[in-house]
């Protein structure tokens, strides 16, 4: 058991609106766990405090048995990997050196990485297929690129667990597969993954676990088919949508009515 | 935020749209005479009313508390009235002697009754002597008596002097007593004509001055030297003395009282209070002589940046003064030092002649050769080795040569000028240990502790004969050079100086 | 395991690339700076030769037999040496500091003046000026007064309890308005004669004079930051990406930033009270420095060391030889560093847009 989420309850110094108001969730390894939910409901929110970046209000969150607010920073990073949105970094660092900082949770602060560390590193950009842009400006590849080098720096951690926070917003069409396709990939490798998405056809997707995050700040969560309804999608997201299931691709699949209403 | 600073403008732009509206119906103008209370200049926030000046009860109890007719201000609950409390001393509430006002103001009279009282000296009780009748008006919600009117009530005289424009308190006669003027105070400022002549100053302008000036004022620091040689104290109403000052206080310590009317740059408004017969400028002052000017105040402008520039200044300060015996004389005496000085120098043979630079600031900031200080050195008979470098130069005065450069000319002698904060650790300092000049004990402050002699002025004349002494001491020795100074203090200041006190 | 292919062993030969230049451009500044060092050493107005100064230099050193004056022998041992040395101090502390401070708050346009340090450091020197405290005295106010300046700047966020960088960089702004103000009353009430000339002086940094035994007890102060920086570089890497990411790492963000920053400010400092404040340096070189070698700081900060020092020597020695007056550094530290600071974002605009 990597997470155990008990009763987990968030709300911002100053607010009385709770975002998160009595969380329960699990992750084990090799699970795929998919946290969909409207805007602003709270899903980062969640995911920063699963990550020890935010200070829950109440509740317990215990990471491989032992209570994260225990944890130091360090601790913390040698089990899990928070891989954020791909963003532009100040600094055009190169994916080598970048994916490299993943050797942090073992590096002292005094000290600087070795050999080992840079062999470390390139394993993972192999592993990956990315090795082509070892030598390449962070700032100069692609959105998708970046999203796999971030993704290799998580891995280089050699975490137990992986938390994305929307990993394919901004991406386009075939790179959000592409990503998705690792992800899957990851978990069967024997990873923990936790991601938040917007899309409930990706978490359909990955399969998995699926949650629920409401707008008052419950979490429904279970297997994937239990929880993603139709029924709660609407109510979630407030529009009208079909789950079908599709023979050609022999699944279940998560899609919009026509823009035209017949209805 | 943004809509408080929002409403907080607009509001500040109501106010001052409004007031010069305000402005064109009043009929209380700041009060445009000086007021001198038992001889010292005060300025008052009054008001001219009609011909007659109008002073605020508190500012007056505050200025005359201390004095043999002090007296205090309450309030009394009983009748609802103001209460002058004679003999008391007054206790401030905070919101005395407010800066005069500049615009005229609507003024609105009122009724507010002021009581007469004194304390009883048995059980310091307070007894209600009378019932006053004061004219009195509102300006800006404050309240503000005629000036007469409280003098008689308090019994102090309150007099009018025409030649100055001045008003005067004092204490020590009472209301009426030798008056030597009867008349109110004009409804506008002195008009009657005083003779005037025209000067040429340094900067060439013509310039009306008053033929009987009395009374000058300077922010220029450089001034008061230059002053001081030609008039003396008499005519320094308001000035900013600095370095100099310190002589000047030692000299004459009630310079200390002078007025204010700005440091380096003249203050307009000061001025305008002050209201002197000449002010003394800066040649590069060029904006502040206009506004003195505007405000109706004659200025000349001087420069004193070497021994010629001394020379015309004293010469026209002394035309300007009226004073142009005292100028003669004193310029007399200048020359009298320099050419003792130079024919004690005249026949010293080239190879004996000593090498002298005069450091500023900075270690390395060195007087270039056209500066005065340089000249002076030469005028001691010295070699001014900046001099056969005229590459050293800068638009104003000093350059700098850098330490390598006072190095490799190794001089005989360095002269320190009043500034040098270093001097201590130079002096420590095993790197400058091995010049010429620190070996010889060369290294010299030029004095300046009392009257700084290389600073522009009368006394560089003695600047140069210390340099004699120093780069020549044979030529002449230190109880010669001790006359020497002594006879020139008692010559043009008028003094009798111990010349331990100027630090040399 | 895969059989290593073509492929992958690309980047391995580019890596060992990358890293041969590296430390051949290492290689040249660290020859350049001494041969540098002893070019200055033998040049300046008084007369002594490029061989007499390098004998006299091996000869103090060694104990030898003089047969040069003592006065030639202040020179170059008293004079240029103290200048020199303490040019190339200065030059590579506010390169490396200017470097760290924009790594740890991730903006590449931030100087070592932002927290104030500078604006502080006057007001300290003005002060023991204004005073007539001996130099002595006016070292240990500037140095003093840059502290005051950075904790003020740094405490007044956590007054608000906030930890934004923003309300740091506003904080900065406050403090530095402030000192300003300070300075402006300063120069009013000093004596026009004297003092005023000093504090400008002062203030537009100069080598002019510096003693030996006034640099050495600062040499400590900034030694000791220097190799703690050198030390913590690659934890900066991981500081500028952002606090969340650098705590997802496993940083002890406040701690390590914390520590960067005192350490930059403490050779900030030490570098403005021997040479009162010198502009610019922090904030270019750092840029040239990235453009040689890349924005990783456990290349950069050597690097910006040896082209900060490098440059200020330089400098410095143009000051003293080349103009018949000497202009004060900043001076000449302006001139250079403005335009190239404009070409050097010329040459990046097409990534800053």
């Amino acid at each position: 058991m990597i997470y155990e989420v008990q009763d987990l309850t968030f709300s911002y110094v100053g607010s009385s609106r709770l975002i998160l108001a009595g969380v329960f969730l699990t992750l084990q390894e090799g699970e795929i766990l998919s946290i969909l939910g409207p805007n602003g409901a709270g899903k980062s929110t969640l995911l920063n405090c699963m990550a020890a970046l935010l200070k829950p209000s109440s509740g317990k969150i215990l990471l491989a048995g032992r209570a994260l607010a225990t944890l130091s920073p360090r601790e913390v990073s040698r089990i899990i990997a928070y891989v954020p949105q791909a963003h532009t970094p100040a600094f055009d660092y190169t994916v080598l050196h970048f994916t490299m900082m993943g050797r942090a949770p073992n590096i002292g602060l005094f000290a600087q990485p070795t050999a080992e560390d840079e062999e470390a590193a390139l394993e993972v950009l192999r592993q990956l297929a990315i090795e082509h842009l070892a030598l390449r400006s962070y700032t100069e590849i692609s959105g998708g690129e970046r999203q796999q080098a971030m993704i290799a720096r998580a891995l280089t951690q050699k975490p137990r667990a992986l938390l994305f926070d929307e990993p394919t917003a901004h991406l386009d069409y075939g790179n959000q597969h592409r990503v998705l396709r690792m992800i899957h990939s990851l978990a069967e490798q024997g990873y923990g993954v936790v991601i938040t998405t917007h899309n409930p056809d990706h978490a359909l997707l990955l399969g998995g676990k699926a949650a629920i995050l409401s707008a008052q700040g419950t979490l429904e969560s279970g297997r994937c088919e239990e929880i993603i309804t139709e029924e709660r999608l609407k109510s979630v997201y407030q529009t009208s949508l079909r789950l079908l299931y599709i023979e050609e691709l022999a699944r279940v699949a998560c899609l919009p009515l026509s823009l035209v209403e017949t209805l | 935020m943004q809509k408080a600073l929002a409403l907080l403008l607009s509001l500040v732009l109501l106010t001052t749209s409004v007031l010069p509206v305000l402005a064109a119906n009043t009929n209380a103008t700041p009060t445009a005479s000086t007021v001198l209370v038992n001889g010292a200049l005060v300025a008052f926030d009054a008001y001219n009313i009609g011909g007659n000046n109008y002073f605020k009860l508190r500012d007056l109890a505050f200025v005359l508390s201390g004095s043999v007719k002090q007296f205090g201000v309450d309030f009394d609950a009983a009748t609802n009235s103001i209460m002058l409390v004679v003999g008391e001393s007054y206790t401030p509430v905070g919101n005395e002697m407010t800066a005069p006002g500049e615009t005229a103001k609507v003024a609105v009279p009122t009724a507010s009754q002021v009581i007469l009282a004194e304390s009883q000296e048995t059980d310091a009780s307070v007894v209600i002597i009378s019932l006053l009748d004061l004219v009195a008006y509102n300006i800006d919600g404050y309240n503000y008596f005629g000036l007469r009117s409280v003098g008689e009530a308090l019994n102090f005289a309150v007099e009018w002097n025409e030649a100055a424009n001045a008003i005067s308190l004092d204490t020590s006669r009472g209301y009426g007593e030798d008056a030597t003027l009867v008349t109110e105070s004009p409804t506008s400022p002195d008009t009657s004509p005083r003779e005037m002549m025209t000067v040429i100053d340094m900067l060439g302008r013509e310039v009306e001055v008053y033929k009987d000036t009395q009374s000058v004022a300077f922010a220029w620091g450089g001034a008061g030297s230059l002053v001081f040689a030609v008039s003396g104290h008499d005519l320094i109403s308001a000035g900013n003395l600095a370095a100099f000052g310190n002589f000047l206080r030692y000299v004459h310590p009630p310079i200390a009282d002078i007025g204010f009317v700005g440091r380096g740059s003249v203050d307009l408004e000061a001025i305008a209070t002050q209201k002197p017969d000449l002010y003394i400028a800066r040649g590069t002052e060029l904006e502040g002589i206009e506004g003195v000017t505007k405000l109706g105040i004659p200025a000349i402008a001087l420069f004193a940046e070497n021994e010629e520039d001394v020379i015309q200044a004293i010469t026209l300060l002394g035309v300007a003064l009226n004073r142009e015996e005292q100028a003669t004389a004193a310029l007399a005496e200048f020359h009298a030092v320099l050419d003792r000085a130079r024919a004690l120098v005249a026949d010293i043979p080239a190879e004996e002649r000593v090498s002298a630079i005069l450091m500023g600031s900075s270690p390395g900031r060195i007087a270039h050769g056209e500066q005065m200080q340089s000249k002076m050195i030469e005028n001691a008979g010295g070699i001014s080795i900046v001099a056969a470098h005229p590459e050293l130069t800068s638009a104003a005065a000093w350059v700098d040569a850098g330490i390598e450069q006072i190095f490799a000319w190794d001089p005989d002698v360095i002269f320190l000028t009043t500034t040098a904060s270093y001097v201590e650790e130079l002096l420590q300092d095993p790197a400058w240990a091995n010049l010429k000049a620190m070996q010889n004990g060369k290294v010299l402050l030029v004095p300046s502790q009392m009257d700084s002699w290389e600073f522009p002025g009368i006394t560089t004349c003695l600047g140069v004969l210390w340099m004699v002494h120093t780069m020549y001491p044979d030529k002449l020795s230190r109880e010669e050079f001790d006359a020497a100074v002594v006879d020139f203090y008692r010559a043009i200041f008028r003094t009798d100086v111990n010349p331990d006190l100027l630090g040399y | 395991m895969l059989e290593p292919n073509k492929a992958s062993r690309l980047p391995t030969t580019g890596i060992r690339r990358d890293r041969r230049k590296f430390y051949l451009i290492l290689g040249v500044l660290v020859l350049l700076l001494p041969i540098l060092f002893i070019y200055c050493l033998c040049v300046g107005k008084y007369p002594v030769t490029p061989g007499e100064s390098l004998r006299i230099l091996y000869g103090v050193a060694t104990g030898a037999t003089r047969d040069w004056t003592p006065l030639t022998e202040s020179v170059v041992v008293g004079l240029r040496l103290p200048r020199i040395l303490a040019s190339m101090m200065v030059g590579g502390s506010l390169a490396i500091s200017g470097a760290t401070y924009q790594g740890i708050f991730k903006n590449p346009l931030v100087s070592p003046d932002f927290l104030g340090v500078s604006a502080g450091a006057s007001i300290g020197a003005a002060s023991a000026i204004l005073l007539s405290l001996s130099a002595t005295y006016i070292q240990l106010f500037a140095f003093c007064g840059g502290l005051v300046a950075v904790i003020a700047t740094v405490t007044i966020p956590r007054l608000m309890r906030s930890e934004s960088h923003i309300m740091l960089v506003l904080s900065g702004i406050i403090v530095g308005g402030l000192m300003s103000s300070i300075m402006g009353y300063i120069r009013y009430v000093a004596d026009p004669t004297s003092q005023l000339a000093a504090i400008t002086y002062w203030t537009m940094g100069s080598f002019s004079y510096i003693r030996m035994e006034a640099m050495l007890p600062i040499l400590p102060v900034i030694l000791i930051p220097l190799l703690l920086l050198l030390r913590l570089s690659w934890w900066i890497d991981i500081l500028s990406l952002g606090e969340q990411e650098a705590k997802s790492l496993g940083a002890n963000v406040q701690g390590t930033r914390y520590l960067a920053v005192a350490c930059a400010t403490l050779l900030t400092a030490s570098s403005v009270c021997i040479s009162g404040t010198i502009g610019w340096v922090g904030l270019v070189i750092p840029h040239f420095g990235r453009m040689l070698v890349g924005p990783s700081n456990p290349r950069l900060l050597p690097i910006a060391f040896l082209i900060g020092a490098i440059f200020l020597l330089v400098v410095d020695t143009v000051t003293r030889t080349i103009t018949t007056a000497e202009m004060p550094i900043s001076i000449l530290t302006g001139l250079i560093g403005a335009p190239f600071y404009a070409l050097l974002l010329y040459r990046q605009r097409k990534r800053l847009q």
